[in-house]
């Protein structure tokens, strides 16, 4: 029950700031979706993701700094709640925001399909919808750890190098899958594609956990 | 362990010690006894901050035992909060919450929560329900953060400097308030300060802290009764400090 009302503090105090987050990613992707030419359509839906990618890291940045830096996260140590229950509610509220935003980026897709605005691919299916929310929970999941487990400036500056090693992997994949010799574990993936989903929620498991620890361990809870 | 023997048994301090940085809290002890106040009287960095915020746990401790009536603050970490208050000296948390909507945040967590008894005080404090917090001066945010500590009834309650930065009237009020408390409902009232008149004024017992060390742990009707009529509480300190 701690949990559930940790979590409605969160979405309580970040209504104010999540629908105009939409509204303004979904002006931003229109904007820049209008002015792209017509040859790199294949883009398009990368694009989705990597404006709704900025907003995992907005809503992050927004339940974290706020409590730190009035000093709330100390005052719900006043509570009587456990650690447990305050990185696990954080974590929680984070990624109901996050869904929010992904599904709204996602029904931009899907509308836009069914109108006949976007004609490339891909259609929307329930896997790609689960699989887009999945990585936008571990995206976000990453700020949050980092921010739990050092603090919300941390989230700012640690994850951008392994965002700029993430990318260049991305971009360099099949040359790095075929000199790695992974053709058979990307195909394996690929055939069960429920797999590298099931991974990914256990990682972000495996943060919430890291940082019920870590939190437990530091000197000064704040 | 019932409600009423945790309310009626002292908060006991025994050996806590702690490093941060450079600031080293040495194994310090002290009681504070249910009806009392009790004040923790020491300058800025003398560790009376640090003492409270290890009591809740906010600061972890690297040795020594808190307890209240058999239940220790980290091991039965929930129950010993249902029955600890602490108002902190900076308690500006959510700007965009109002009065009412703040406490209606932090009752659910309080099984001893009184909705009457929190809206009585919000009314013998003057404090209006529908402003939100960030339009509150230093004053009546010290005030919200009093009504959410004692609106669960707790057997013990922490003030963080209470009075510091207030108004006089906001001042009277609320060294008024704790007296109340401790008096007449029974609390264990323990304040940290650097203001030797609010001590003289409201404190039953001081606790003299400095650099991370109980210098005294004195009934001020004893010292005063054990000296003579030049006996003063500033001469007393500055002796201790010295």
């Amino acid at each position: 029950m701690n949990v559930t009302r940790l979590i409605a503090k969160d979405i309580r105090l970040q209504r104010a700031f999540i629908f105009p987050l939409i509204l303004l990613e979904i002006a931003g992707y229109l904007a820049y979706a209008l002015q792209m030419p017509s040859h790199i359509p294949g883009v398009a839906f990368g694009l989705l993701h990597g404006v709704a990618f900025i907003g995992d890291f907005l809503i992050c940045y927004r339940t974290m700094i706020a409590e730190e830096k009035n000093r709330a996260l100390m005052f719900i140590k006043t509570l009587p709640v456990s650690t447990a229950e305050i990185v696990v509610a954080k974590f929680a509220a984070n990624l109901i925001l996050v869904s929010l935003n992904t599904a709204a980026m996602l029904t931009l897709w899907g509308v836009g399909h069914q109108l006949g605005w976007i004609e490339v691919k891909p259609a929307l299916t329930a896997y790609l919808v689960i699989a887009g929310l999945t990585v936008h929970w571990f995206n976000n999941a990453f700020f949050v750890a980092i921010s739990l487990a050092f603090s919300s400036e941390g989230a700012v500056w640690v994850p951008f190098p392994f965002l700029f090693v993430l990318m260049t992997v991305m971009i360099n994949f099949s040359r790095i899958k075929v000199a790695l010799n992974l053709q058979g574990t990307v195909e394996l993936v690929q055939r069960h594609n429920l797999l590298s989903l099931t991974l990914l929620w256990a990682i972000i498991a495996a943060f919430a956990a890291t940082c019920v620890w870590v939190r437990g361990r530091k000197r000064v809870f704040a | 362990m019932t409600a009423s023997s945790v309310a009626q048994t002292p908060l006991r301090i025994d050996r806590l010690s702690a490093r941060l940085g450079e600031f080293h809290l040495h194994a310090i002890s002290f009681r504070v006894e249910p009806g009392q106040v009790t004040a923790l009287l020491g300058h800025n960095g003398a560790g009376k901050t640090t003492t409270l915020r290890l009591i809740m746990g906010i600061v972890r401790k690297d040795s020594g035992q808190v307890t209240l009536g058999g239940l220790d603050h980290l091991r039965d970490e929930k129950a010993f909060k249902q029955r600890v208050g602490l108002v902190q000296e900076e308690s500006f948390f959510y700007a965009r919450m109002t009065v009412e909507e703040f406490c209606a945040f932090v009752s659910p967590f309080y099984s001893g929560w009184n909705e009457e008894r929190s809206r009585q005080l919000r009314h013998s404090l003057d404090l209006p329900g529908n402003r939100k917090l960030g339009q509150l001066s230093k004053g009546m945010r010290m005030k919200v953060g009093l009504v959410t500590a004692l609106s669960h009834a707790p057997s013990a309650l922490l003030l963080d400097e209470p009075t510091s930065g207030l108004d006089p009237r906001a001042r009277v009020e609320i060294l008024r308030l704790l007296s109340q408390l401790a008096h007449e409902n029974g609390t264990a009232v323990l304040f940290s300060t650097h203001n030797l008149h609010e001590v003289e004024q409201i404190a039953d017992r001081v606790i003299v802290v400095d650099r991370g060390r109980v210098l005294a742990d004195e009934s001020l009707a004893a010292l005063r009764r054990g000296a003579g009529p030049s006996w003063s509480l500033e001469n007393y300190y500055l002796e201790m400090v010295q």
